[in-house]
């Protein structure tokens, strides 16, 4: 498998000195499933958002789809993460006063389909994601497991090459956060979406291929996966210890 | 216990408490973010700017003439004539004097500029007469012999300044006097010397009773009987100087109520919604235990501070702005300048800006303050119907692009606001519509000196002219005109009759039809309804004592006299009346200005050119009307400003989205111009026709003999340029809040609850 993802030597310092990344070396293979876990201001999060262009690294190098993008302006950060990122965010993020339908559209429309290409793929995604009847409602009035939904299905309408996620089940109850974990991982087994999830959750964590434990700004440990590794939540909840 | 005495009563100890936290609160809020608080300062500025220049205009609206009588101590009448040192006694003690001023007066001939005219020549008062103290305008009074003042009118006519010589002295100062209209219109121009002397004299009163001047008058003659005595009568003054500045103080009435109206829909914008913005701050404060009243006095104390300070610089800057327009108003409304710096309005202003700033933030703040605490906590974390606007779903219908769509769905997140800033942009629209339109007015009545009861190229004050004029090669018709009063049913009326040939002079008459033949005639709208006559009713009225009887046939424009005025041919009447001028028009493609001078030669006087007047006019009152404009047009733009930065601020989390799912710095920045140009759009869709209704209504209402007969329509390449106009004004209002939704930390704003 090609790498998708690759980073190399990344470090993210903040003002005051603050060093959240310290180096970090990661590569994800396409049709991946990687979880990144670690406590609370392990840098985790950062190194998200330096993969979606959302923050910029102090130093380091980031490559999607084999092409160099650390140091690409605003305006070809925001191409790449129309074509080839889906983002789905802990708090939902989505547009209060757009419809159900408009929010998962407005990434389509952006990339240049055709609206009636945007309403065939938004029809399929949210009845695929068994949200189809919440079109034409405000995301506001939905439950906190319907509007991540939503948000899966927004990352997803422009079939990106890499699915980022954070903390996507953190405001969820367990019902809901299993049920968006299993939506997850069919999006991954059925149509082969790489994924890229950050996760405190060893629970979360233990549905991924590989896990990436990290600690103090850098990758602390790597666990691979098998299907079916009744241990694997326990292994993992060491890993935090 | 000792120590629990020094302790303060706990409800004073409270009230410190809060005191300290809200001061701190204030601050933090205030610095936290400088950019809003500059914005809402500098709106605050603008406003007390704006409002500073326009009481300061209205003020010299309210009576100019009053107040020119009030600073001239103007004479209610004035007799002139060759006087002996017991008439002029006589005449100071007559009843119901009780102040009068007596000066030699003689009319010489003077060449002024390059041209003979005739002057009146006055005996300098004392700077502290009784009556008729003429008022300093420019440079000082004159202290020696040679040294004149002239009055301004007559100055700005004649191209005169301080400094050039005439008449055998040299202007020292300029003034205005309510003792004579202004010039040309009353003429000879008036100068006063210091060594004027003479038989002619000139003695000014002023009466107990200013309306006892008729009795005046009879009292006058039974004391001089023989002597010839020649009146003037301050109501003729004042009517004379108000039907030529009915049109200018109109205007400027219009521009100015539009200037109070937009001063609060942007004081009201601004503060009640950055207050409502901070909807969640105030959730947060009352979670910490503070009470619905405490916040509002927080916030409203909070925002007089911002608000004192902007305002108290406002009026500076309102203060020396307001003369760039009090001059050419004070010029054009004959009166002397009014001061900037009167302590009233500017106190007004102030109390004005700061009692708007604290309904506009305690009214939002109330409303703040009574949602749930729990509610308030909640906002910002992407409330919404998640219903497209009227709006959006238009920009939707029009399959706008989604950038469009979405900028129009933003600057509608809060309607209120939204519909504010429209309101405030759609004053500025009309302010531009309505500026246009005295353009348009202006340009209608140069096209069509009928509009002003002028049907005539030139006319020339001499009617012994008459064959000299019929004559010249350039003149294709000319006849004589003479103005009389005549007595009508219910008192005196003016009449103008016109000589052979009026078929060559129409009148415009909008209701009717222009006289056709002896016997016929048409009148003023003020006429009609003071006689309750209607167009084909007809009126007996007596010329000299003889009755004659006029068959109304058509009601013509007449911005005179209120409109009260009756013209008809000269032959209706038995013994035809003394001309008082000749008019004239020319033949066409004449170069008039070289055939006025012609005729001003051969007929020795000057040569009124109607056209010429009005574009006089209209070069006076320009500044005013541009200058009051583009202030509504700053004040808009700040508005808009405060708006849609607002708007971004509600935003972030929104515009981090959009940069989450791909959106390009271009796309968001698209976005909030979009938001801007909807708003625009809009204003321009209500602006335009409410401008041209509100022009027209406004016309009507404040000059009902002329108004809606008088009144232009800009043409519609002239409204459209407004559109550009309207959109580079939101466009460049977007510029700023676009950067700012362009730097919006995306990591940080989508990490956060």
């Amino acid at each position: 498998m090609e790498p998708v993802i690759v980073t190399r030597g990344l470090t993210r310092e903040y003002e005051g000195g603050v060093r959240a990344l310290r180096g970090v070396d990661v590569s994800v293979d396409e049709g991946e499933f990687v979880a990144v876990t670690g406590p609370s201001g392990c840098g985790k999060s950062t190194l998200l958002n330096l993969l979606g262009g959302l923050d910029r690294p102090t130093s380091g190098e980031v490559e999607i789809g084999g092409r160099r993008v650390e140091a690409l302006s605003e305006a070809r950060w925001a191409h790449v993460r129309r074509d080839e990122i889906g983002f789905v965010f802990q708090f939902f993020n989505l547009i209060g006063n757009l419809s159900v339908a408009d929010n998962v559209e407005l990434p389509g429309l952006l990339a240049g389909l055709s609206p009636r290409e945007v309403r065939a793929r938004r029809a399929e995604l949210l009845e695929s994601l068994g949200i189809g009847e919440f079109a034409d409602q405000s995301p506001t009035r939905l439950s906190g497991g319907q509007q991540q939904r939503v948000a899966i299905a927004r990352a997803l309408i422009n079939r990106p090459r890499v699915l980022l996620a954070d903390e996507p089940t953190g405001a969820l109850d367990s019902a809901s956060a299993r049920e968006v974990m299993a939506l997850l991982r069919e999006a991954h087994d059925e149509r082969g979406q790489t994924i890229v999830l950050v996760t405190h959750d060893a629970r979360v964590a233990a549905r991924a291929d590989r896990v990436l434990a990290m600690r103090d700004g850098a990758v602390a440990s790597e666990t691979r996966l098998e299907r079916g590794d009744k241990t694997a939540v326990a292994r993992l909840m060491q890993l935090e210890v | 216990m000792a120590r629990r005495s020094d302790t303060p009563p706990t409800a004073a100890r409270d009230r410190v408490g809060a005191l300290r936290a809200a001061a701190r609160l204030a601050r933090a809020d205030l610095f936290a973010r400088p950019g809003q608080t500059i914005l809402t300062a500098v709106a605050i500025f603008a406003a007390a700017t704006a409002l500073v220049v326009t009481l300061a205009l209205r003020a010299g609206l309210e009576d100019p003439f009053e107040d020119a009588m009030t600073a001239t101590r103007g004479a209610h009448m004035a007799v002139h004539a060759g006087l002996t040192d017991a008439d002029v006694a006589r005449l100071r003690s007559l009843p119901g004097v009780v102040a009068s001023d007596v000066r030699a007066r003689a009319n010489r001939q003077a060449t002024v500029a390059g041209r003979t005219v005739e002057v009146g020549l006055e005996a300098l008062p004392a700077a502290d007469a009784a009556v008729d103290r003429p008022r300093l305008t420019d440079g000082r009074r004159p202290s020696a012999a040679g040294e004149l003042l002239v009055e301004r009118s007559f100055a700005r006519e004649a191209g005169l300044r301080p400094g050039d010589r005439v008449a055998g002295g040299t202007i020292t100062g300029l003034a205005v006097t309510t003792q004579q209209a202004t010039y040309p219109r009353w003429d000879p121009g008036l100068i006063w010397a210091t060594d004027v002397a003479g038989p002619e004299r000139r003695v000014a009163v002023r009466l107990a009773d200013p309306e006892g001047t008729e009795a005046f008058a009879a009292a006058a003659r039974r004391a001089l009987p023989g002597t010839r005595l020649a009146f003037t009568d301050w109501h003729h003054v004042r009517d004379t100087i108000t039907d030529q500045t009915r049109t200018n103080a109109l205007v400027i009435s219009i521009n100015t109520l539009l200037a109070l109206f937009a001063v609060g829909f942007t004081v009201a914008t601004v503060i009640g919604g950055r207050v409502l913005a901070q909807r969640r701050e105030i959730g947060l404060l009352k979670a910490v235990g503070w009470t619905p009243r405490g916040i509002v006095a927080l916030l409203v104390g909070e925002y007089l501070a911002v608000g004192f300070v902007a305002a108290l610089l406002g009026l500076v800057a309102g203060a020396a702005i307001a003369p760039l327009l009090l001059e050419p108003m004070s010029s054009l409304l004959a009166t002397p300048t009014p001061s900037a710096l009167a302590p009233l309005p500017l106190l007004l202003a102030l109390v004005l800006i700061l009692a708007a700033v604290a309904v506009f933030t305690a009214v939002p703040a109330l409303r703040a303050g009574r949602v749930k605490t729990i509610d308030a906590l909640a906002l910002g974390r992407g409330a919404g119907t998640g219903r497209a606007s009227r709006a959006a779903r238009i920009a939707a219908a029009l399959r706008l692009p989604a950038i469009a769509r979405l900028g129009v769905k933003d600057a509608f997140t809060s309607r209120s606001r939204a519909s504010l800033t429209i309101a405030a942009l759609t004053f500025m629209v009309v302010t531009l519509v309505a500026a246009l339109s005295v353009e348009a007015t202006f340009h209608r009545v140069i096209d069509d000196p009928a509009l002003r009861a002028k049907p005539w190229d030139v006319r020339l004050e001499e009617p012994s002219a008459l064959a000299a004029t019929q004559g010249d090669p350039a003149v294709a018709d000319a006849t004589t005109i003479s103005g009389f009063q005549v007595a009508g049913p219910r008192g005196e009326l003016h009449a103008r009759a016109v000589g052979d040939g009026f078929a060559a002079f129409p009148y415009a008459v909008p209701d009717g039809r222009m006289f056709a033949r002896p016997g016929e005639a048409i009148a003023g709208r003020g006429l009609y309804e003071t006689l309750g006559l209607q167009v084909g009713d007809q009126v007996t009225v007596r010329v000299e004592g003889q009755p004659v009887t006029l068959r109304l046939v058509g009601r013509h424009v007449e911005p005179d006299d209120d409109g009260e005025v009756v013209i008809f041919p000269a032959a209706t009447l038995p013994e035809v009346p003394e001309p008082s001028a000749v008019i004239a028009n020319f033949a066409p493609d004449t170069d008039q200005a070289a055939a006025a001078r012609r005729l001003e030669a051969a007929a020795g006087v000057d040569a009124e050119l109607p056209e010429e007047e009005v574009r006089g006019e209209r070069a006076d009152i320009r500044p005013i009307v541009l200058g009051s404009s583009l202030l509504l047009v700053a004040v808009g733009l700040v508005n808009l400003l405060a708006t849609l930065l607002l708007v971004t601020r509600e935003r972030a989390r929104d515009f981090a989205i959009f940069k989450a799912v791909g959106l390009t710095p271009r796309g968001v920045l698209g976005v909030v111009n979009a938001g801007g140009a909807a708003l625009g759009l809009i204003a321009l869709a209500i602006g335009i026709p409410l401008g041209l209704v509100t022009y027209r209504a406004i016309m009507a209402a404040m000059s009902p003999s002329e108004g809606t007969d008088i009144v232009g329509t800009p043409g519609p390449f002239a409204l459209l340029l407004t559109v550009p106009f309207v959109l580079a004004v939101t466009a460049l209002a977007s510029s700023w809040p676009g950067r700012a939704a362009v730097r919006v930390p995306a990591a940080a704003v989508l990490r956060a609850e």
